[in-house]
């Protein structure tokens, strides 16, 4: 089957979006947007639809398959991981585009450390030294299974790149430190979340729905929210690896 | 001005030396292509090996698993270290919040192939995901409180050698295309090979070994490149090959193939009822052999997991069962999954010390992209602890040789370097290099074979206009198939059909290095032993 692959390119951040159309051929169920891309890259020529010379479609890619959160883009106005949609799915046009809340770098390329600067201004760390109950094991597991892809905050209607909602990408990994450090919470974090997470959140869910690890992300934000509130910890810390070691 | 550790990768090895450094006072860059939710790490699957308490003979029989696996090409200090230190590995993370599983009192412990004993803690089939996650936040703090500086959109591009020694490296921000140079004792852990393969590895396309062409083509030293592991289970995807994790079989799975029109268990046949566990370079092996068996119309290789409990589905697997439903739209527990080898892991890479010196002055290397712990083939398990305890070996032991540096005044800028062109490494150009090798350098090899390849290579090199990176590309490749005609011997992953026979003259290390003229391979004592 033959399908048109429009892609929203942009050459440099500053740079004004314009679109461009490619063909690609493919009987293929399995392949998807990931392998498109790449084929469309791996050609000696690279040209678009109407046959005129076009540079390698920038995209962020490493695991193919759905464990790092690299591909994320709109595909058909959709968030999602361009390794998990299959090219087929789609009828005869897919659109990319990158994804809209974030500062593009390059065609479907965006930069994403706003989650970074969020998570860090939050102060999600442990400060004292982890102690997961039974009771809290699997639910820090889910918790540590976040891609940072940044999908959650693409669907969020609540969030805006500067503003002071974090989203979902900063409760799920917040969550797995509030609930590997046991206990009643580390109040820092805890006052953190209430102002960047739980005030904002109309509850809508749509992240639930969109996030490609299928994390249950409503599930833990109550789960944290019931945690009762802790002290303020100082950073003492007694994990280095040469203590464990000496001890 | 203060000096920095630059440290080039921010899988299990770069944020563990990174932390590490903290620990000590020490600030360090921490530099990625990608943030580390994108490292190659998170896709590990089955867990870390290692005793959970340090006594003696525990500690004796991981040593002597990891030794015979790896045919004896392990530095014998450098594995007594690393299954001596894995004990306190194990509690270090766990004390950062690594969600092993446990039943409340002690920690859950799998049976992975070719250990003795089940010792290999875990988190579900997303081991390595879970440990990122605590490694990412620990070192989030330490970044906080300025000691470690993260640049996660550079692409390392080369190394400054002056002298003898290493000064630091030039590296370029992809976002900007801004190419400058850092300097610094350099600590290298930039991962496996996997990117020279593309399609046919399990592991991230990400890791491309453009840092290691980089540094052979000036010269570094590399060891034991012709030993590739091949993962007896894996199967095709979009793109790539997917894991089918060890801790299947580890938890009851059985390899069968279709003999007659029926299954034969081979593995249980040919080597008894733990046939299953067997090192992975065996299990491969016996795969690649019965494939070529020219007694039976070969009808596929499958794997069972009929027999697997409910709760090792729930609790151990589950990763595993949603990648079967999705990928191949069956249901393990009632279906057999087709399976075939594919590559996973490479043993070899940057020769180092058991202090993870590399073959310059304050040049380190740690994790994959390290040759030292695994030998001829690695054990399940002990790649994880090897890139915890490789960062932190490496990172203790560049800490302890900072004061030796001595940092000139011109060298204090971090001057924007020449702007040299450095290209991207097309997809194209690297997946004809990994076609190539692939053919070549399968699970069972020949000089034939291998030396067709060399050919190939050199053809096709000398009539397609190649960037510089492309070119180191094919360099290291050409430095591969090099090594692995030379050891003219069968051991662990390298498995000739025309030298069937393990060698006592070819326990040695093989070295691979570029004098800027041709690529020279030498067989050197394994460190750590009496020759040495």
């Amino acid at each position: 089957m033959e399908i048109q692959i429009k892609i929203l390119r942009q050459d440099r951040p500053e740079g004004e979006p314009f679109w461009q159309t490619f063909l690609y051929e493919t009987e293929d169920r399995e392949a998807t947007v990931a392998s498109a891309l790449e084929e469309l890259n791996s050609r000696e020529r690279l040209t678009d639809i109407d046959g005129n010379p076009a540079r390698p479609v920038c995209w962020e890619c490493s695991c193919l398959q759905k464990k790092c959160g690299a591909c994320a883009m709109l595909i058909n106005d959709f968030p999602a991981l361009a390794c998990e949609e299959k090219i087929l799915g789609h009828g005869s046009t897919v659109e990319l585009k990158p994804l809209q809340k974030f500062p593009v770098v390059r065609d479907l390329a965006v930069d994403r450390d706003v989650m970074h600067r969020n998570l860090r201004q939050l102060g999600v760390w442990l400060s004292q030294k982890a102690d997961i109950g039974r009771e809290n094991q699997e639910e820090v597991f889910i918790a540590s299974q976040c891609l940072q892809c940044g999908c959650c905050l693409e669907i969020c209607t609540s969030y805006a790149d500067g503003q002071d909602f974090y989203g979902m990408s900063a409760l799920v990994p917040a969550a797995r430190v509030l609930l590997a450090q046991g206990g009643p919470g580390d109040r820092r974090m805890q006052e953190g979340c209430e102002r960047h997470i739980y005030e904002g959140c109309q509850g809508f869910n749509a992240c639930e729905h969109v996030c490609p690890a299928g994390l249950p992300v409503t599930r833990l934000m109550a789960h944290v929210m019931q945690l009762p509130k802790g002290k303020l910890l100082t950073d003492r810390y007694e994990h280095s690896i040469m203590k464990t070691i000496y001890e | 001005m203060e000096k920095k550790l630059i440290i080039i990768g921010s899988g299990l090895a770069g944020l563990s030396a990174a932390i590490t450094a903290a620990e000590r006072g020490q600030k360090s860059i921490l530099l990625s292509v990608q943030p580390p939710e994108r490292a190659q790490s998170v896709l590990a699957e089955g867990g870390l090996s290692g005793e959970l308490s340090e006594e003696a003979e525990a500690l004796a029989e991981h040593y002597q698993d990891t030794m015979k696996a790896g045919g004896y090409l392990a530095g014998p200090e450098s594995v007594k270290e690393l299954v001596g230190a894995a004990p306190a590995v194990i509690r270090w993370l766990q004390r950062l919040g690594t969600p092993f599983q446990n039943d409340g009192t002690e920690l859950a412990r799998r049976q992975m192939g070719g250990h003795s004993r089940a010792r290999t803690v875990f988190a579900g089939d997303r081991t390595g995901k879970a440990i990122m996650a605590a490694l990412a936040d620990e070192a989030r703090r330490y970044e906080a409180a300025g000691m470690i500086e993260r640049m996660s959109s550079h692409h390392f591009l080369q190394l400054i050698l002056r002298d003898d020694q290493c000064r630091g490296c030039m590296v370029r921000n992809w976002r900007s295309g801004r190419v400058y140079q850092l300097t610094g004792p350099v600590i290298l852990a930039c991962g496996g090979l996997s990117g020279l393969f593309p399609g046919w590895s399990t592991g991230s396309g990400q890791n491309t070994g453009a840092a290691a062409a980089a540094v052979f083509r000036q010269g570094i030293v590399l060891g034991n490149l012709e030993f590739i592991q091949y993962h007896p289970t894996t199967f095709q995807i979009s793109g790539k090959r997917c894991l089918v994790s060890e801790a299947a079989r580890g938890e009851g799975g059985r390899l069968f193939a279709i003999r007659g029109g029926a299954r034969w268990y081979f593995m249980e046949e040919l080597y008894g009822p733990d046939g299953n566990l067997a090192p992975r370079d065996l299990v491969s092996r016996t795969m690649e052999q019965i494939r070529r068996r020219p007694d039976f119309r070969f009808g596929g290789f499958w794997l069972d997991l009929t027999g697997i409990r409910k709760d090792a589905w729930k609790n151990g697997l589950a990763g595993l069962h949603e990648e079967c439903m999705s990928y191949l739209h069956l249901n393990p527990e009632h279906e057999p999954v087709p399976v075939e080898p594919g590559i996973h892991y490479f043993m070899g890479g940057i020769l180092t010390d058991a202090a993870h010196r590399a073959s310059k002055r304050f040049l380190y290397a740690a994790g994959e992209c390290a040759c030292q712990y695994h030998g001829a083939n690695r054990l399940g398990g002990n790649s994880m602890l090897g890139a915890v305890w490789g960062g932190i070996r490496a990172a203790e032991t560049a800490v302890m040789e900072l004061p030796e540096f001595q940092q000139t005044p011109e060298e204090i800028e971090d001057s924007p370097a020449e702007t040299a062109e450095w290209e991207e490494l097309s997809i194209r150009v690297r997946k004809k290099i990994g076609e190539i090798l692939a053919a070549s350098l399968g699970v069972i090899r020949s000089e034939e074979g291998m030396e067709k390849g060399l050919r190939e290579l050199e053809e096709w090199r000398s009539r397609t206009a190649l960037s510089r990176l492309e070119q180191d590309e094919v360099l290291l490749g050409t430095a591969m198939l090099r090594s692995a005609l030379a050891r003219r011997e069968s051991r662990g992953a390298h498995w000739r059909e025309d030298c069937p026979e393990q060698l006592e003259k070819f326990q040695k290390t093989t070295a691979a290095f570029y004098d800027g003229h041709q690529i020279q391979i030498q067989f050197r004592p394994v460190p750590g032993t009496k020759e040495a």
